[in-house]
């Protein structure tokens, strides 16, 4: 049954031993936590892991049957393996379910914000838009894109998407939004899962990048398009942002191949000039930048942008 | 595999009944018929998030085998889109774990399968999520401090059927308020798909005085006995299962 805090709380040092495939996992702190669940950093044999537990076992069974059928694409690795599904006895003999799943370790999209600079932002989305693409492709949308939900990896400076609770089957009603990101609050189109809902998204999270930051304000009225307009930032980009946000392009690769054509002639001047401004902002921009990590709900699965082929399949 | 209706009522209320029927009890009547009842609670900007008068919201909700939240007027559209999926998903879980049971006996339910056949299990309830039929009676407390919080409503019922136009499955609404000054209970706009009737509904609504909570709801829920056929999802009817599932185990 659902649950008002599916959330479970769990300390350092914690064992969670599975009950069907009994592996079991030390509890190391955690990552994030949010409306459907709490992940944390476990180890097992002196190897790190992200595991998500919830009072919900509907989210777990949910969520691993996404990663599950990511592992099904032929030739490409969409975020890293789903490493094991189980229930453990919590304390008192409450039993919860959990999956286990490769850690990823990097900072997310709106942690990086204040430091983004335009030919940056144009380099990420083009990534995004790449793994989006191969989404598509495999007939599901991402359906939560956010910043806070886009990592960009430590050691290899990959971009990977993270949290699967929104991936949904194209042609069904998106399971789970953000207000801001959601192509129906800014009645700009339905509910229901095409690829041009995650364009609308990323369109969105481009936007965010801006310091100017309005969205909240543009709330009022719902014009989105008015604070794209305002968005002096991503000047640049804006008319491949308008066309995202009014569902102009035939597929991600459509919108890929003009973000590329527009990052390719930034002049690096105005990459100069625009990170000159950021510092300038700066102080503004930490304000922000805190309010954002607060809300995080971080750790779901990753997709991996990188195209790694998947031998083991 | 045959499709069934989900039948839920959504109370928006600010308050506590004062007249009439036990609320509590008069919800339970209903969950029996197979109608689930959910209950948001809206609160004053400067009421706390959990005050006592709301207590009642529970309680209804919980016997009428529905969901309760207690919300501020801004965060009312995320929270009834939210509920009313929930609530759906709920049944759905409800109904499924029922036909689990007559397969393997009594104790089972979705969580005493292993990880890999539960899944199989989410999938069929995703499914029946996404393509059952639905109806949601809202019923709107029109007492004279829910004034200042109609346009908060209106919102939230029209992302409310933004959510169910993008559902496969057909869906429709209706929308009752009550009080109003010659009765309990007032229907404002019958059984419809057309979320742009909402629209013309809302003007419509007088503000009274009293709070008849109990005997708005038992009124109300008579509108699903004129207008409904037979298949409520709740009796064991439906071949929801596949027959697959026993080989799997």
């Amino acid at each position: 049954m659902s649950s008002i805090h599916p959330t479970v709380s769990l300390y350092k040092g914690d064992r969670i031993q599975g009950v069907w495939n009994h592996k079991q996992y030390r509890i190391e702190r955690l990552l994030g936590e949010g409306a459907r669940g709490s992940t944390y950093l476990a180890s097992i044999n002196q190897s790190l892991v992200a595991l998500k537990i919830s009072k919900d076992p509907a989210v777990i069974t949910a969520e691993s049957n996404v990663l599950r059928k990511f592992r099904k694409a032929q030739g490409v690795k969409l975020g890293p393996s789903l490493l094991d599904v189980d229930d453990s006895y919590i304390r008192q003999g409450e039993k919860y379910s959990f999956y286990v799943m490769e850690y990823v370790q990097g900072r997310t999209l709106s942690e990086h914000f204040s430091s983004i600079g335009l030919k940056w932002l144009g380099q990420i989305t083009s990534e995004l838009l790449k793994a989006l693409h191969q989404l598509h492709l495999l007939g599901f949308v991402f359906g939560d894109l956010k910043p806070d939900n886009i990592i960009i990896e430590q050691q290899t400076k990959q971009v990977r998407l993270v949290d699967v609770g929104g991936v949904t089957q194209i042609g069904r009603g998106i399971r789970e939004y953000t207000t801001f990101y959601d192509r129906g609050y800014w009645r700009l189109g339905s509910r229901k899962a095409d690829p041009k809902y995650d364009l609308f998204s990323l369109a969105i999270c481009m936007i965010q990048a801006d310091p100017s930051n309005r969205l909240k304000v543009a709330s009022q009225n719902r014009d989105v398009l008015k604070v794209l307009a305002a968005s002096q930032m991503v000047t640049p980009f804006q008319s491949v942002i308008k066309k995202a946000l009014l569902g102009k392009h035939a597929n991600a690769l459509a919108m890929k191949r003009e973000i590329d054509y527009v990052t390719k002639r930034l002049p690096v001047a105005t990459q100069a000039q625009n990170n000159v401004k950021t510092l300038l902002r700066k102080g503004k921009g930490d304000i922000d930048r805190a309010e954002v990590i607060s809300i995080s709900s971080l750790v779901g699965i990753h997709l991996s942008v990188l195209y790694l082929i998947l031998q083991a399949l | 595999m045959n499709k069934g209706t989900v039948s839920q009522i959504l109370l928006i209320t600010d308050g506590c009944s004062n007249q009439g029927e036990d609320p509590v009890s008069v919800s339970q009547q209903i969950a029996q018929e197979g109608i689930t009842v959910n209950v948001i609670g809206v609160l004053e900007d400067d009421q706390t998030e959990d005050p006592t008068g709301l207590q009642e919201v529970n309680d209804i909700a919980e016997a009428g085998g529905g969901i309760s939240r207690i919300v501020y007027a801004d965060d009312l559209s995320e929270t009834v889109q939210m509920v009313t999926k929930q609530a759906m998903n709920q049944t759905i879980q409800g109904y499924v774990n029922k036909e689990l049971q007559q397969i393997f006996g009594k104790e089972t339910d979705e969580e005493s399968l292993p990880p890999e056949t539960r899944g199989e299990v989410q999938e069929v309830m995703e499914e029946l999520g996404e393509t059952c039929d639905l109806k949601v009676l809202v019923l709107v407390d029109t007492s004279a401090s829910m004034q200042n919080k109609m346009s908060s409503v209106k919102e939230s019922l029209d992302d409310l059927i933004l959510s169910l136009d993008a559902r496969a499955g057909s869906h429709y609404f209706s929308i009752y308020q009550f009080p109003t000054r010659k009765k309990v209970v007032k229907e404002l706009l019958d059984w419809t798909n057309d979320g742009d009737r909402l629209a013309k509904v809302f003007p419509k609504f007088a503000v009274g005085g009293i709070t008849p909570t109990g005997t708005a709801l038992k009124e109300a829920a008579k509108a699903f006995h004129i207008s409904m056929g037979d298949e409520v999802m709740r009796g064991a009817a439906y071949d929801v299962v596949d027959s697959s599932y026993r080989q799997s185990l």
